[in-house]
């Protein structure tokens, strides 16, 4: 026989099993579920980021000389020997005479982030025309030379018909 | 037949609202047990998933991929600092150009300071006499936005040999005003900076294009001939106007 009391204790036995039982096992279901989605679109971008690193790896292929020209313009490390040397031929080739490497300093840059920026001061001499073209070519070079500064004076040496010249140029490294 | 000496008690029949909760009841405390069961179950199930799927995200990482995901970062990243590299660089040879094309045959620079990056230029000159000052002035008036952008001789000196010493101060425009098709009204504008700036093209205090922030050269079509334009170079609150004419223009070859 049903007693009333007997209904009332199922009634709220089943009612506080669902409440405090039921309802947080749902909770932590639902949690799992979404967390799972999460690392099946997960594992899908992942498939996916492959790929297209395979792609971009096949692409990049295609521009090797432009990407070893990138190389160069902007070197891993400052190398000032390497730039020295570079305006030493760089005079060479213009008919200018390399006076003097005055200073140079290395600085993270404000204006790039990530780059070092390496200002380096110099002194050449030889005629006008000259000058000209040994600026040209430094601009115009694979490595990324920008000119800050230029002054012409008289040289010191009376006798000397040449002019001296003073440069600040800039290069940029990692 | 048998008569019933003490009566029984007659059986009371549950309402039928108390079987209702009681089934309700029993049907419910069935229902979630059940379904606490079936959850814990996927709960592990999907733990189990989690665990393959980091595991597999693991094993499609290997040293190659890394590898070559280093390396097409390092070129994108070495490919973008090189495109802001490039369209922040400017040349010399402008500031050659501009002074050879202005200073006077009877002047005689003896000092020649030129900030690039600023677009500036400091000389001190000599002129054979007042007249060539007086000239060489005009001459820096006429290429006022063409290609130098202010100008300053705010002092000179006599020399008891009648030459006129004098300092300087020339600035430059920021970039290249170039006319490259007189038929069609249409001309190319670089600007230097354009990281730093932000480019519009005014005619009469009305805005015909911008803010033009990518790139360092720009077209502008359908232009009117022998006509003022401005263009606005804006960094923030700071605002450069550098004015021109299309009949200025100087002609691409």
């Amino acid at each position: 026989m049903i007693k009333t009391k007997n209904a009332i204790l199922y009634f709220l036995s089943s009612v506080i099993i669902i409440v405090f039982v039921v309802l947080p096992v749902l909770q932590n279901f639902l949690v799992k579920y979404q967390e799972v989605k999460i690392k099946r679109q997960e594992l899908r971008q992942e498939e996916k980021h492959i790929e297209d690193l395979k792609k971009a790896e096949s692409e990049l292929e295609k521009y090797l000389a432009s990407l070893e020209m990138i190389d160069k313009a902007i070197s891993d490390d400052p190398a000032i020997a390497s730039l020295v040397y570079f305006i030493e031929r760089s005079c060479q080739n213009s008919g200018m005479f390399l006076e003097d490497v005055k200073s140079f300093t290395v600085e993270e840059s404000e204006i790039f982030p990530g780059l070092k920026e390496t200002t380096l001061e110099f002194s050449v001499s030889g005629n006008y025309n000259d000058f000209k073209r040994l600026l040209n070519s430094m601009e115009n070079s694979v490595k990324v030379i920008k000119t800050e500064k230029f002054s012409i004076r008289k040289s010191e040496d009376e006798k000397k018909q040449a002019l001296s010249f003073d440069v600040i140029i800039k290069t940029y490294s990692y | 037949m048998a008569i019933e000496i003490i009566p029984k008690k007659e059986q009371e029949k549950p309402s039928s609202i108390t079987a209702f909760i009681y089934y309700l009841g029993k049907f419910l405390l069935i229902f979630s047990v059940i379904l606490c069961l079936a959850f814990a179950f996927f709960q592990w199930r999907f733990s189990q998933e989690i665990k393959a799927i980091d595991n597999s995200i693991l094993i499609r990482k290997t040293a190659d991929v890394l590898a070559l995901e280093s390396k097409i970062d390092n070129y994108g990243r070495k490919t973008r600092d090189f495109v802001q590299l490039i369209q922040g660089k400017k040349s010399s040879k402008s500031f050659f150009q501009a002074m050879e094309d202005v200073i006077h045959p009877d002047v005689v620079l003896t000092s020649f300071e030129a900030n690039v990056s600023e677009n500036e230029i400091n000389i001190t000159a000599i002129a054979s006499n007042i007249t060539v000052l007086d000239q060489q002035a005009r001459l820096f008036r006429s290429r006022l936005n063409q290609t130098i952008h202010s100008f300053d001789i705010s002092e000179f000196s006599r020399e008891k040999d009648r030459t006129v010493v004098f300092p300087a101060k020339l600035t430059l425009i920021a970039g290249d005003i170039v006319c490259y098709s007189e038929k069609s009204n249409s001309m190319e504008i670089s600007v230097d900076y354009v990281n730093a700036f932000n480019v519009y093209l005014f005619h009469r205090n009305q805005k015909i294009a911008g803010p033009l922030s990518s790139g360092s050269q720009y077209l502008f079509e359908g232009l009117t001939p022998r006509t003022t334009y401005e263009l606005h170079l804006r960094n923030g609150d700071s605002a450069s106007i550098i004015p021109f004419s299309t009949s200025f223009c100087r002609t691409s070859n």
